[in-house]
């Protein structure tokens, strides 16, 4: 049970709010729920949901790379909620659990990366962890495998969902069951 | 906690500043590790990243505390 009350999609009046929360439950990650919570607030509703759901739907990187980041960040923080969330795109790109994983625990020993999706998940992890590891060095590393406009879209992907992960974990939104994401 | 801070504000507030952390707490974690500087000399020239670092240095000075925009190069 969510602290504050998700506002029932009928009592939600701005039309544009309801089809971005009508998209999220569709896409799956964040489901309704979490829009509904926003709603009490809809302006600025708008502009958290659209720029959450665009850093992850959108761009020039893998979505199947950002949905392991965007869970590997949840699992960092502890988060029930968005650690049990899955991107219907991912999963009908090919995203498995095992895959999942791996990229939030052995992921650089394992062959179901490539060096350059290593080097994305050691950005996430150093950027939870210890962001004094993320320094020129890491960027010159990143570099080799990825342009500054890919640096930039995992980087603000990162920022993003590091920091909703992290406000949204006290509101104890619990685990969604993994039917619910199918 | 929430029961304290519900003491203070509505839902709406709640929801207002729990989506300002969204991006405050992870842009200030990204940005902070690209190590850029500010774009704009004291005296208020457009300046590149090289000129900036040399003004600049480890600790950006503030205009406003800096009023006359003299900053002297390697100062910091």
């Amino acid at each position: 049970m969510s602290f504050i009350t998700p506002v029932p999609m009928d009592e939600i009046k701005d039309r544009e709010l309801r089809e971005l929360i009508t998209r999220c439950d569709e896409l799956g990650v964040p489901d309704a729920r979490f829009g509904q919570i926003l709603a009490h607030k809809p302006a600025q509703a708008k502009a958290a949901l659209g720029a959450i759901l665009h850093s992850h739907y959108e761009g020039g990187v893998d979505h199947k790379l950002k949905e392991i980041i965007r869970i590997q960040l949840a699992r960092f923080a502890e988060d029930e909620y968005f650690a049990s969330l899955r991107s219907r795109k991912a999963l009908a790109l090919g995203l498995t659990e095992e895959m999942i994983d791996v990229g939030c625990g052995d992921y650089d020993s394992s062959p179901l990366f490539t060096a350059a999706e290593q080097c994305a998940l050691a950005f996430s992890e150093q950027m939870f962890l210890d962001a004094s590891k993320v320094n020129t060095a890491f960027y010159d590393e990143m570099k080799q495998y990825f342009s500054e406009a890919q640096i930039m879209e995992i980087g603000a992907f990162i920022a993003i969902h590091f920091g909703v992960i992290k406000a949204i974990k006290p509101f104890k939104l619990g685990a969604v069951p993994a039917h619910d994401n199918i | 906690m929430f029961d304290e801070l519900r003491r203070y504000y509505s839902d709406e507030d709640l929801a207002e500043l729990t989506m300002f952390l969204f991006f405050n707490l992870g842009f200030h974690t990204f940005f902070g590790s690209l190590n850029f500087y500010p774009m704009f000399a004291p005296d208020g020239r457009l300046i590149d990243q090289e000129e900036s670092a040399s003004l600049y240095g480890d600790v950006p000075v503030s205009l406003k505390d800096n009023p006359t925009g003299t900053c002297a190069v390697g100062e910091n």
